[in-house]
């Protein structure tokens, strides 16, 4: 009777802190920004930020209207939609043709004002074109030379709701454009990533479920062991994710992996814990000592294999990529919950529960056992051949994985042909891009030298073919200047340069002004356009850029500093490929050392990680040779492997049991493989299942994500039932005394 | 029972109370001068705090409908001696603009009455609106007065062109000074004006000698001093022109 109190009061104590972390449920929102992959205190991103406060600028977004522009319904029709995304919440600006301003001598006055009038006749438009065309600061930035095409360039405020303004933007725009619209750049991709998030995560999260359910109605033939892993995990993933919403995390595309990562990793600790209670209840044990037997032996392997994958996951909160951080920190929370849950949560269960009328045992010998017995025979025959290719293979992958590509495009989450690809690509052929490059430049900007470098730069720049176009005040004080005097040029002295400027102040919005330069004329913004490049190639462009600034901006200036989306996203880049090497040794490092603590021996510790490093090399190896680039989601892979794959354990557990009940090391590991091997073949079947669920992402990296994850799961099964019992076999032959 | 009803019919009908058009008239009976000249010192502060100032000098003369402005910049030394000159005739207005770098006046062309005052968060109508609220042009609308300040809620009579869709009009008791100016856009405050440090000139025209600008959107800020004031001295006619634009 007590022990039903003791179970009932675990179910109760479960039941009350599920529910506590479920209230947190409601605050897990989405964020898939900047800031959510790029360190606040980057020195790129402090500039970045600085930047954004001192000229007033948001992230860069622009939509592409398709259709005939210069008509009178058409230019009618770009104000109107250029109006109305004014007006959508988090805009801070919107650039179109609509809001260009004509500066020309007409009948002896300057005359500043809108380009475009409110109600253009048909005769006054080739006039307009003509000014535009010959315009550097229109030109190809507004209007694409055919006409075919009109750009609506809108800054964002950072850090809003990219989904909310995505949606807002398109449903203002197509209300007032005819034609088709096309949205590209950062937030707006930010917001489609958003919205895909929306749609597959649940979808995912079912499927994962479903799979794993089959697996393990196939592994234990009843609704029991199908529905009590499941309930154990379910709750596991309340926990995670309801800390997440206390924690205030948003998930973004990375982190949507979390609830798959914690069904499949966390139900398989469930699944050994059931196998041995059915198997010593088919032995005959009572109820109580099956229930004691399962939660105490077996679950020192779970111990071991949740610890292995906490601290797998756990690594990745050494990141600084924040996405990639808190998915670390709430993974490793979720598998730790899903180990306390199968061992304290399955059990209290268990005793409650009436005994099945049917016992058919999972460890019984049936066909994967026999092959597994067979197997056993063969590596211990071959021990030295199967280390030595594992050896062979591990150099071959090795040498592989030093051609693994690296991406951070946000671009390559899109499938060729999905809307915002389509979009990206059109922003790139007709208007010179949606990435930026953006120079800071500090010093004397009236002074004619300095904005006669910094058109020289902008002429270089704009050279490259992957760049789309350079401006900055150089060019609207040559306009002013080419009104003013007629002349093609600057004017030659400072006084001129800072009047000419004051003029256009004093004639129009002093805002279109202050996003290219401070008030004080003692900081300019300088903006390069690039096109959509891989992260390599953007680095090189990026790179090369600089040195040009260097050379022809630095000589004339106090200071020239770079930040904009493409120094981001080279950063974000090195971010991810430094700690991908810290967070892998230190995994590997806190795997073997939970390993050998809890089998108390630093020997087999070490062997315990073989299938693992095995199973690293292999995925990098992989990627190498397929060049699967490594991104923001693959760069998850080999943290993963660990969390997944510690399967190893579970061999070792037995095979050192019965070492110690004094069996020879050949006769320990047949009984090892036989009784765990059909474990570890279920288990990489659940998981295996579960990870499947992400092949249907919208994201293309999640995908390639998918697909190796099923390499590794069956890549770590295949090494814990062949090169680990060879290493066992070489290297553990004596048992340890208890203690 | 009584005594309920007269209560009510207090707070529906408050008795030598003004309305909201009332006060507005009251406040645009305060004379304003015929000429007026003076220093305005111009503080840009930016969202980060940093300040940039600027210095000009102020001519001003109304005449029956015509207005004239000359303008001259004093600092900072390179736009130093920098001339705007507007002058206004009904609807007509012509405007021209001195650079001393080129050596030449230039005309430019109008219809900026929604464009910055000299770079800065005012625009000529914030300006303007200093003279005159243009009372006839806008529902006034009392919508609390205490022991210091009216509050009036102006919003502009259908078919009067403006840039704010509300303006939220504070008018300190006893001389009906507008003391703040809330401006609504898009259903947002998108700039607060306030008038501070009051002072009578000559005797009758009150006038506000820092006033400051805030926009609500940008964070960015405009802070103008006006120094040196004189009032109803006479100005010549020759101020307000070229060559004196060029002197």
């Amino acid at each position: 009777m007590r022990e039903r109190t003791r179970s009932w009061l675990v179910i109760l104590a479960f039941a009350l802190v599920t529910a506590l972390f479920a209230l947190g449920l409601p605050r897990l929102g989405y964020d898939n920004s900047l800031a959510s992959f790029v360190p606040p205190d980057l020195p790129a991103k402090r500039l970045y930020d600085e930047v954004r406060e001192t000229f007033g600028s948001g992230e860069l977004a622009i939509a592409v209207l398709e259709g005939e522009v210069w008509t009178p319904e058409g230019l009618g029709a770009l104000r109107a939609a250029s109006e109305a995304a004014a007006q959508v919440p988090g805009v801070l600006r919107v650039t179109s043709l609509a809001s260009a301003k004509r500066m020309e001598e007409v009948e002896g006055e300057l005359v500043i004002e809108e380009l475009i009038p409110k109600a253009p006749s048909p005769e006054a438009i080739p006039e307009i074109r003509r000014y535009v065309e010959e315009n550097p600061l229109y030109a190809g930035r507004l209007v694409s030379e055919d006409g075919r095409y009109a750009a609506v360039i809108l800054e964002v405020e950072p850090g809003g709701d990219e989904l909310a303004l995505t949606q807002g933007l398109e449903a203002a725009l197509k209300a007032h454009w005819p034609g088709p619209v096309y949205l590209a750049g950062a937030p707006a991709l930010s917001g489609y990533i958003l919205e895909t998030l929306r749609r597959d995560l649940p979808v995912q999260m079912t499927l994962a479920a479903l799979l794993i359910a089959l697996v393990l109605f196939l592994n234990f033939r009843s609704a029991r062991g199908v529905l009590l892993p499941l309930l154990t995990v379910s709750v596991a993933l309340f926990w995670s994710l309801g800390l997440g919403g206390w924690l205030g995390v948003k998930l973004g595309s990375i982190s949507s992996i979390l609830p798959v990562v914690v069904l499949a990793v966390g139900s398989s600790f469930t699944l050994h814990i059931l196998n041995r209670f059915y198997h010593e209840l088919a032995a005959g044990k009572p109820r109580g000592e099956a229930i004691r037997l399962a939660a105490r032996e077996t679950g020192l392997g779970v111990v071991v294999s949740a610890l292995a994958a906490g601290s797998g996951l756990a690594a990745l909160a050494t990141s600084s990529v924040p996405q990639i951080k808190s998915f670390g920190v709430l993974a490793a929370f979720g598998v730790l919950v899903a180990f306390l849950t199968a061992n304290f949560l399955t059990p209290a269960l268990l005793s409650l529960l009436k005994n099945p009328r049917r016992l058919p045992d999972p460890e019984r010998p049936d066909a994967t056992a026999q092959a597994m017995g067979r197997l056993a025979g063969t590596v211990a025959r071959n021990r030295r051949a199967i280390l030595i290719a594992a050896l062979g293979f591990f150099l071959l992958m090795a040498a592989l994985a030093t051609r693994v590509p690296v991406e951070t495009s946000l671009l390559a989450y899109f499938p060729k042909n999905s809307a915002p690809r389509v979009a990206t690509e059109l922003a790139d052929r007709v208007f010179g891009g949606t990435d930026t490059l953006e120079i800071l430049i500090e010093g004397d900007l009236k002074d004619p030298a300095l904005l006669s470098a910094l058109l020289a730069f902008e002429e270089k720049a704009g050279a490259l073919p992957e760049v789309g176009s350079a401006i900055s005040i150089a060019d609207i004080v040559r306009e002013i200047h080419r009104a003013l005097t007629g002349e093609d040029g600057l004017p030659g002295t400072p006084e001129a340069v800072a009047q000419e400027l004051l003029l256009y102040q004093l004639s129009g919005d002093p805002a279109e002004l202050s996003s290219l330069i401070t008030e004080d004329q003692s900081e300019a913004l300088l903006v390069v356009q690039l096109r959509s490049l891989p992260s390599r190639k953007l680095e090189a462009v990026v790179q090369t850029l600089k040195q040009e600034a260097e050379r022809t901006l630095a000589p004339h200036a106090d200071a020239v500093r770079f930040t904009g989306s493409s120094v981001l996203a080279i950063e974000v880049m090195r971010l991810i490929l430094h700690d991908q090497y810290v967070s892998l040794l230190l995994a590997l490092v806190l795997v073997a050392f939970f390993n050998a603590l809890l089998l108390r021996s630093l020997r087999v510790g070490l062997v315990s990680v073989l299938p693992l490093a095995l199973t690293i090399a292999g995925q990098f190896g992989l990627m190498g040779l397929f060049r699967i680039p490594l991104d923001s989601a693959t760069a998850l892979i080999a943290a993963i492997a660990i969390g997944v794959g510690d399967y190893s354990v579970h061999v070792i557990v037995r095979y050192l049991e019965e070492l110690r009940r004094g069996r020879r090391p050949e006769a320990a590991l047949k009984t090892s493989l036989v009784v765990s091997g059909r474990a570890v073949f279920f288990t990489a079947l659940a998981i295996g299942g579960g990870f499947s669920a992400l092949l249907f992402s919208g994201f293309v990296p999640i995908r390639t994500f998918a697909v190796l994850m099923g390499f590794t799961v069956g890549a770590t099964a295949l090494f814990a039932l062949t090169v680990l019992p060879a290493a066992l076999l070489t290297f553990v032959r004596g048992a340890r005394k208890e203690g | 029972m009584r005594k309920a009803w007269l209560l009510l019919g207090l707070l529906l009908f408050p008795a030598f109370a003004l309305s909201g058009d009332e006060v507005m008239a009251r406040v645009e009976a305060r004379p304003t001068p015929k000429t007026f000249h003076g220093v305005l010192e111009m503080q840009l502060i930016n969202k980060r705090g940093k300040v940039t100032t600027r210095e000009l000098e102020l001519w001003t003369k109304k005449e029956g409908e015509v207005e004239k402005m000359l303008i001259k910049f004093l600092a900072p030394p390179d736009v130093r001696g920098t001339a705007f000159l507007a002058i206004k005739k009904g609807e007509r207005e012509e405007m021209k603009l001195y650079l001393p770098a080129l050596k030449k006046v230039r005309r430019i062309a109008g219809g900026q009455k929604k464009g910055s005052f000299m770079g800065s968060d005012f625009t000529y109508d914030d300006i303007a609106r200093l003279g005159s609220l243009k009372r006839e042009n806008y529902k006034n609308k009392l919508l609390k007065e205490d022991a210091r300040h009216y509050l009036v809620e102006a919003t502009p009579k259908p078919g009067v062109e403006s840039a704010y869709e509300r303006l939220l009009i504070w008018v300190e008791k006893p001389h009906f000074d507008v003391v703040k100016i809330e401006f609504y856009q898009k259903g947002a405050l998108y700039k607060v004006m306030t008038l501070a440090e009051i002072q009578t000139f000559a005797e009758k025209y009150r006038i506000p000698t820092k006033l400051t600008m805030e926009n609500k959107k940008t964070g960015h800020k405009t802070v103008l001093l006006q120094k040196k004031i004189e009032v109803d001295r006479p100005i010549p006619d020759s101020v307000f022109s070229e060559r004196f634009m060029r002197r």
